[in-house]
């Protein structure tokens, strides 16, 4: 897959996942992996400019004596993947007239 | 199971070092994003080497880390000089005016002038997410022109560092040296006055501390001798002590806001 593409798929996969249930750095990049390849690598930008944008909040629970970071989808997040369904929808339509694929 | 530990700090310190154009604070936290995934992952039971191989080199991991900071930041830059294009190319009119590629195949925009109202809906709502439009031309505009006093602004800054300047600035030898000298004297004879200022209210204070000190003294002792002359020594001793320390006091508290505002400063 083209890189840049996943780029962007990869934002909507993780929003997608958060919109289930909150999650933890690594069930996320499990719970990932089953839809798209990732790493953690990779995985922390993404999850450092959904912050940014206002898609994603943290919050710090203790767990087991240490303290977990979890990650929870805002409203904001939630009205990204829409978003995202839409162009999903729009570019569908895009391909399919472009390589006929489709109707 | 101390040998496991410093495997992994070993691979943090490395860590850190490898991501050093990034602020200390982001840092911390990509060294706590892998802590918390290095902690979950022992818990499963895997072993250091298992979780540290999967995870890749920290020069690689940083590498990564940093590309992906900057191409996301290239790729907004990318978006909006693509949009630039899409309007250069006259693809947002649509219809007529619109030129055909060269191979004469149908261009998108010609789809739209052909009165297909779907597919232009569908421009539209991509123009809009490009920012392009009215709006969106008026803010690229000014991104431009900012882009431009940018550039301006290097321009400047490489003047000085080119060989030709120096060559006239030597070259103009009557004018320009003697020119220099007069200016750093002038701001040579103004950090002078200054810290001239600061030293003469410091000895002052000094003055004011070490003279009351000894007036009390002083003071005291005349009382004997004469009681109105030491009361009013005491007195006038005691006024210069109390306006000596009130100043060593002024002085502490000022120094204490330069320190704390220098370390907000560094953090």
């Amino acid at each position: 897959m083209d890189a840049q593409m996943k780029k962007g798929l990869l934002d909507a996969c993780v929003l997608a996942v958060l919109s289930r249930e909150e999650s933890y750095g690594y069930k996320l990049i499990a719970d990932l992996k089953d839809i798209i390849e990732i790493s953690e690598s990779t995985l922390y930008p993404i999850l450092k400019r959904l912050e940014a944008n206002g898609c994603l909040t943290t919050v710090s629970r203790e767990y087991c004596g240490r303290m977990r970071k979890y990650y929870a989808i805002t409203k904001g997040g939630r009205h990204k993947l829409i978003d995202y369904k839409l162009d999903w929808v729009q570019m569908k339509e895009i391909y399919g007239k472009i390589f006929g694929i489709g109707d | 199971m101390k040998k496991s530990n410093m495997k992994k700090s070993k691979f943090e310190k490395k860590l850190f070092k490898q991501l050093g154009s990034l602020p200390k604070a982001e840092k911390i936290k990509i060294i706590e994003y892998y802590n918390e995934l290095y902690l979950d992952q022992k818990e499963l039971g895997r072993s250091d080497d298992e979780i540290i191989a999967e995870w890749g080199s920290p020069s690689d991991i940083a590498l990564k880390v940093l590309n992906e900071d900057a191409e996301i930041k290239l790729s907004e830059n990318a978006l909006k000089d693509g949009a630039e294009l899409i309007l250069a190319d006259g693809i947002s009119d649509g219809g007529a005016d619109s030129k055909p590629d060269t191979d004469g195949a149908e261009t998108p925009s010609a789809k739209a002038g052909d009165g297909d109202k779907r597919y232009k809906e569908i421009y539209e709502r991509f123009k809009k997410k490009l920012g392009i439009g009215s709006e969106g031309a008026e803010k690229m505009a000014n991104g431009n022109q900012e882009k431009q006093h940018g550039n301006q602004e290097k321009q400047r800054g490489n003047i000085l560092k080119s060989k030709a300047f120096w060559i006239i600035y030597f070259a103009l030898f009557y004018v320009t040296i003697p020119l220099t000298i007069a200016l750093l004297a002038v701001v040579i004879c103004i950090a002078a006055a200054v810290l001239a200022v600061f030293i003469a209210i410091f000895a002052t204070d000094a003055g004011l501390i070490f003279g009351g000190a000894g007036g009390i003294v002083i003071g005291i002792i005349t009382m004997f001798f004469n009681f109105n002359d030491g009361l009013l020594t005491l007195g006038a001793s005691l006024i210069a002590l109390g306006v000596g320390l009130l100043g060593l006091h002024i002085f502490g508290a000022v120094g204490r806001l330069f320190k704390k505002r220098k370390i907000e400063k560094k953090q």
